[in-house]
């Protein structure tokens, strides 16, 4: 069942479209995380749910009450909507407790006393921050801070909690941790939750489902997995993992779609029948599924020929990179397999995943 | 990647804040508030300047030449060869303090920033003590030492047995040396700041390339240190203009004419008129410095270097020269601090002025007469401390609201609010008290002779002031942590007292503080618009001698003031500890005395 529908929201600074008629459904229970380069619109869309910020078009409704609607004119304060948010900068406030701060939204809806300090009790405990509830903020690093303000959006027990890029100013393996931390708490209390980042790798650790967006609009929704294996556009193929593309030639049919010059790399099976709408396909070609092949080792036709132009030693594996064609591939292979830079290789895909309809625009 | 923090990523068209009728109700309001207290005294001033001018011909010039009694005031003033005189001593006496202001504190401020002197906390404290005390009590005790039958000339006599000297203590000379010691701290703060601020690299480097040390002071300190120069000499100049009790008491008995001392006599003389006019004379000369001064303060920010580098080796080591350079610089702030506050201790003590220092002439008589509940000083006190109080209040919420207001609606009006109110601090303080005669005068319901001119005039004053301290913890005040405040379930007022008002309210206290110092040492305003029974602590000190008390009793009075002042000081500075951590205290303070805007 959906918690959160966002329909056709849109908001232009100037001429400037920040976000340009998204709809998102969230489920009841789901983590969302809303994925794009830094400018691509999802902190407006965030405040925007928020009310933080005015959307100019759309609708927004949140567990069957609408809070925003350009054509009902509804437009709830952002005190009304019962959302919790942990800002990128945390934004806790410098002059209050740690206890202060977290106990602030129950106190603006005049809860009694004793519930206030039970409360907070228990947050302090999710978050384990017992020991630090009468320090300041100032006094705390970064990670304590991040889970104060996680705990301030929780206390109120919200019906939707807002992230704001919250661990881009954690270092790597503090965010690592707290990604499985806010699963966990999460998934324990079952929240709602869309969480903007522009780290995919984050957004594939934590999330029930992905959003890309790009340039304000919403490219393509779906299971991590979904978005990995199968990108609706170049844009998605690119920005989610380290990813090839080629381009096939401008044809109707997609069985004559794979480019002629990378045939004999092959194309990693079938590829399927049916019918380009318009304009050339591209071909994702995941680092992983290339193989290299020492020269003497194929039969002429069998592979593709390239020369490795860069090699780069990654530890679990080694990330090279071939001039094939037209363009440079990068083959993530395993340390065993040893090229040196200069050779000229064989290349083989093991599989590629056709873009039809993407953007085709090329530079 | 990652986007360059959130700061201001919540701004526009938000709906955090007040509705939007009534943000616009409120800047209506302010805007008729501001526009009748503030903008219509100066249009009263300009209008009657143009009017009809008087019979004031001045004692200095020839018999008011060129004053026919018909013309505009404005065109009778500029034929006077008079005011010419007065404007061109105002303008040599500003130049000369300002050259001599520029030399003292920037010598005392490099030593301080780039040399190993060994003393600087004490050496920070002389200058900071010699900008506190009013200048006009700078004066007095100028006259005690140097006057005739003063310190100077008993000390004369005891050692050397010379009656008779040739320095003439009523001079022009006098006041620009009596405006120098209060104003070089001006200086000296201001480039020992900018000195600090400067990339230490870039002066080694220089040296590493094989310059001097003369060679690198000329070619890569002094041309950084430029805009602060003119910036801050700027300020020293018309601060300089703009004092009228330094001229009064320096300047008038040896007939030597300033326009403050102008405007001041044409007032004596109830020229009105010739007073409004001298006035925008004055005002035009402020507001061109002002602006400037603008000018260079936003090329000197350009030019900051934000790493504050302390540590690390001086850049030049004074190795022996350290003690007789020492010896100069405590000399020097010995002279100027604790001479002047001695002099004024011992008189004060004394029976009577001029009496030989015998333990028998010795008293306690002094203060006891001005601490009386029912003398005159406790009423002078008690008048000071409640117009400064109440229009310390009303400044605290017309300035504070107008700051936020133009912060949080960023609109064109809220923009022309905020230049409205912060308009008149250009206007010397005199010239306030000029625009308030000539507007709440002719007014026909009368405040005019009611306290509340001189409240009005001060919160006038003190609405700038109050502006720039809040203006810059508003500009600095996240607005995520209102967004925060607004999402956790606070009304717009909720989150406005418990988020926004927390975070401004040491500038609010600050302010306030200031304010009131400021109406605890202030003189010309209330001076031109006091009746009866509304005398000022300003008004009695500059007034005592000429009410037969002597300079015992002035003395004491002025060494009462200057411990109020002390203590209000020491609040402040205690304020912005606690706010600022160490290092940032020391500059937020220095940037709270700048508003010390009196005299």
């Amino acid at each position: 069942m959906e918690k959160l529908r966002i329909k056709n929201i849109s908001k232009h600074f100037g001429t400037t479209k920040a976000v340009d008629d998204c709809s998102i459904d969230v489920h009841d229970g789901e983590l969302l995380a809303v994925l794009g380069p830094s400018g691509c619109g999802k902190s407006t869309l965030l405040a925007s749910i928020a009310g933080v910020e005015n959307a100019d078009r759309g609708e927004i409704i949140l567990g069957g009450r609408c809070i925003y609607s350009k054509e009902r004119k509804i437009n709830l304060a952002p005190d009304q909507r019962n959302i919790g948010f942990v800002f990128q900068n945390y934004a806790l406030w410098p002059h209050m407790t740690v206890f202060d701060n977290i106990a602030f939204p129950l106190k603006m809806r005049r809860k009694p006393k004793a519930y206030i300090r039970k409360e907070v009790g228990r947050v302090l405990e999710l978050i384990r921050l017992e020991s630090k509830a009468f320090g300041h903020p100032r006094e705390l690093s970064g990670g304590e801070q991040q889970r104060v303000a996680l705990g301030r959006a929780l206390v109120m027990n919200p019906d939707l909690l807002l992230l704001d890029e919250p661990l881009s100013n954690l270092d790597a393996r503090l965010r690592e941790n707290m990604q499985l931390e806010i699963r966990k708490i999460q998934q324990e209390m079952y929240l709602t939750v869309v969480h903007v980042t522009h780290d995919q790798a984050e957004a594939m650790a934590m999330a029930d489902r992905i959003a890309v967006m790009h340039e304000g609009r919403i490219l393509q929704t779906g299971r991590p997995q979904e978005v990995y294996e199968k990108p609706a556009t170049e844009f998605v193929a690119e920005f989610v993992g380290t990813n090839n593309l080629i381009w096939g030639p401008a044809v109707r049919d997609l069985k004559a779609a794979f480019p002629k010059e990378y045939e004999a790399a092959g194309s990693g099976g079938r590829l399927g029948t049916g019918e380009v709408p318009q304009g050339r396909t591209a071909f994702v070609v995941r680092p992983e599924e290339i193989t290299l092949i020492k020269t003497g080792d194929f039969a002429r036709g069998t592979a593709g020929t390239g020369t490795i132009t860069n090699k780069v030693y990654r530890g679990a594996h080694i990330m090279y990179e071939i001039r094939c064609v037209d363009r440079v591939l990068r083959a993530q292979l395993h340390p065993g397999a040893a090229f040196n830079v200069g050779e000229t290789v064989g290349v083989r895909f093991h599989k590629t995943v056709p873009i039809v309809g993407g953007e085709l625009e090329r530079k | 990647m990652s986007c360059p923090s959130g700061k201001t990523k919540y701004v526009r068209n938000s709906n955090l804040f007040p509705a939007k009728y009534f943000i616009r109700g409120a800047i209506l309001l302010l805007g008729c508030f501001l526009g009748f207290f503030i903008l219509y005294p100066p249009c009263m001033l300009a209008i009657k300047s143009l009017g009809g001018g008087g019979s004031f011909g001045g004692y200095g010039s020839a018999a008011g030449a060129g004053h026919d009694g018909n013309g505009a005031a404005i065109a009778g003033i500029m034929r006077d060869p008079a005011t010419w005189k007065a404007f061109f001593t105002s303008l040599r006496a500003a130049f000369s303090v300002t050259i001599l202001s520029t030399a003292i504190g920037g010598c005392l401020a490099w030593i301080e920033v780039k040399t190993d002197f060994p003393f600087k906390r004490a050496m920070r404290f002389f200058p900071l003590l010699a900008f506190i005390i009013p200048p006009y009590i700078l004066g007095l005790a100028w006259l005690q030492f140097f006057g005739r039958n003063g310190y100077f000339e008993r000390l004369l006599t005891a050692i050397f047995q010379i009656g008779e000297y040739n320095l003439r203590y009523y001079s022009v000379g006098a006041v620009v040396a009596v405006m120098t010691l209060h104003l070089y701290p001006l200086m000296y703060m201001s480039l020992r700041n900018a000195l600090k601020q400067q990339d230490r690299n870039l002066e080694r480097a220089a040296l590493l390339s094989g310059a001097s040390l003369l060679v690198t002071v000329r070619a890569v300190t002094l041309p950084l240190l430029l805009p602060s120069v003119l910036s801050t000499g700027l300020l020293v100049f018309s601060r300089t203009m703009a004092n009228f009790t330094v001229p009064a008491l320096l300047a008038l008995p040896a007939r030597k004419d300033f326009l403050t001392t102008r405007i001041f006599s044409a007032l004596s003389g109830l020229d009105l008129a010739s007073a409004a006019a001298l006035s925008i004379l004055l005002v035009a000369v402020s507001t061109v410095l002002f602006r400037g001064q603008l000018v260079f303060m936003k090329k000197n920010l350009a030019a900051a270097h934000t790493g504050e580098d302390s540590d690390g080796r001086p850049l030049f080591l004074l190795g022996k020269k350290r003690y007789p350079v020492m010896t100069a610089v405590f000399l020097f702030a010995a002279l100027t601090t604790l001479l002047p506050l001695g002099t004024m201790l011992i008189s004060s003590f004394l029976k009577r002025w001029g009496l030989p220092l015998r333990p028998e002439y010795f008293t306690l008589e002094n203060y006891r007469q001005l601490l009386m509940l029912n003398g005159k000083a406790a009423m002078a006190f008690r008048n000071s401390v409640l117009y400064g109080v109440v229009a310390a209040a009303f400044a605290l919420i017309i300035g504070g609201s107008t700051a936020y207001l133009a912060h949080t609606a960023r609109t064109k009006a809220a923009g022309l609010l905020e230049a409205v109110a912060s308009w008149l601090m250009a206007f010397p303080n005199i010239v306030l008290a000029v625009a308030a005669i000539m507007a709440w005068n002719s007014l026909p319901v009368g405040i005019y002779g009611t306290p509340w001119v001189i409240i009005l005039t001060y919160m006038v004053l003190f609405i700038p002031i109050v502006m720039k301290q809040v203006s810059g913890l508003i500009q600095n005040h996240d607005r995520s942590l209102v967004a925060a405040a607004r999402l956790s379930g606070a009304s717009p007022l909720g989150s406005f007292v418990n988020v926004t008002l927390p975070a401004i309210a040491p500038g609010l206290k600050s302010g306030f503080l200031v304010c009131f110092l400021i109406a605890l040492r202030e003189i010309p305003i209330s001076l031109m618009l006091y009746s009866s029974g509304q005398e000022t602590l300003g008004v009695l000190l500059f007034g005592m001698q000429s009410q037969s008390y002597g300079l015992e009793m002035t003395s004491a009075l002025a060494m009462l003031i200057i411990v109020l002042i002390l203590a209000g000081n020491l609040l402040i500075k205690r304020g912005t500890k606690r706010i600022h951590n160490g290092k940032t205290a020391d500059k937020e303070y220095l940037q709270t005395l700048w508003n010390n805007k009196s005299g």
